[in-house]
């Protein structure tokens, strides 16, 4: 995977574009796939122990929730009509967002690596989620995921 | 990019609106942004800058707090903005919470 810096940067909405194998992009929906992984109750509103069962506390775990509902939504979009982000081009396979996509994409995925922490940290990533087979062998989504979020982020660099 | 660039809008409140006495509101709460094992630290600044429309200088001083310190105190706000921002950073997935000043 890797980005293609575009030379039409003029446009009022750019697209950003990613160069992408056929493995990587079934990788990339399958991992995908396994959004949302963290319950509401992960983000918490303050240090103060008292604050668990504030209404703040509440507040946020609404805010949370409708955010990951929302984001949801976003990817069954992108799972019914992949061919709005995966496009062939002479040669190469290409993924291609706007700017907004890529911030939920970026999102999305920080957020999966966020949860990939918290339930190894709990010894529970095996027991809920076998690592991913695809074409025959054994994909470390981690280590990928890393990855992936490390191209996606380098136009945000640029 | 232009999408990023620009500061989240924080809603604005009755009292900032209408400013009828000379009582300052109370901006008593601190916004705590946490160091976390997962996020990388340019995502960290990048997260900074879209959230409070700090340049990239600013946002780096403060991810390299977080990184180095532990934490770091982002920003001083009332009750409605702090927790705002708590909900902006977290939606980003960045460890952040909001503390009465003592």
């Amino acid at each position: 995977m890797k980005y293609l810096p575009s030379p039409k940067k003029d446009l009022a909405e750019p697209r950003l574009i990613f160069q992408i194998n056929p493995r990587e992009e079934a990788l990339l929906l399958a991992i995908l796939r396994l959004y949302p992984v963290l319950a509401s109750n992960h983000y918490q509103i303050s240090k103060d122990p008292k604050a668990a069962r504030s209404a703040e506390q509440r507040l946020l775990e609404e805010s949370m929730g409708q955010l990951r509902a929302e984001h949801r939504r976003k990817l069954d979009e992108m799972f019914r009509a992949p061919q709005r982000f995966f496009k062939d081009a002479p040669g190469e396979r290409r993924l291609v967002l706007t700017g907004v996509q890529l911030e939920w994409l970026l999102q999305v995925l920080i957020a999966l690596e966020n949860g990939d922490e918290a339930m190894a940290r709990r010894n529970l990533a095996e027991a809920i989620r076998p690592p991913i087979v695809l074409i025959g062998r054994k994909c470390h989504h981690a280590e990928w995921l890393i990855l992936a979020f490390g191209v996606l982020h380098q136009p945000r660099l640029d | 990019m232009s999408e990023t660039s620009t500061p989240i809008a924080v809603p604005h409140t009755e009292k900032e609106q209408k400013p009828k006495s000379k009582e300052r509101p109370d901006r008593g709460y601190l916004v705590i942004c946490w160091n976390d094992p997962v996020n990388l630290m340019e995502y960290v600044t990048h997260v900074f800058q879209v959230v409070f429309g700090w340049p990239k200088a600013r946002a780096e001083k403060h991810m390299l707090q977080v990184h180095q310190t532990g934490k770091s105190l982002l920003v001083r706000e009332t009750f409605e903005k702090a927790e705002h921002y708590v909900h902006q950073l977290q939606s980003y997935s960045l460890h952040a919470t909001m503390e009465r000043e003592e």
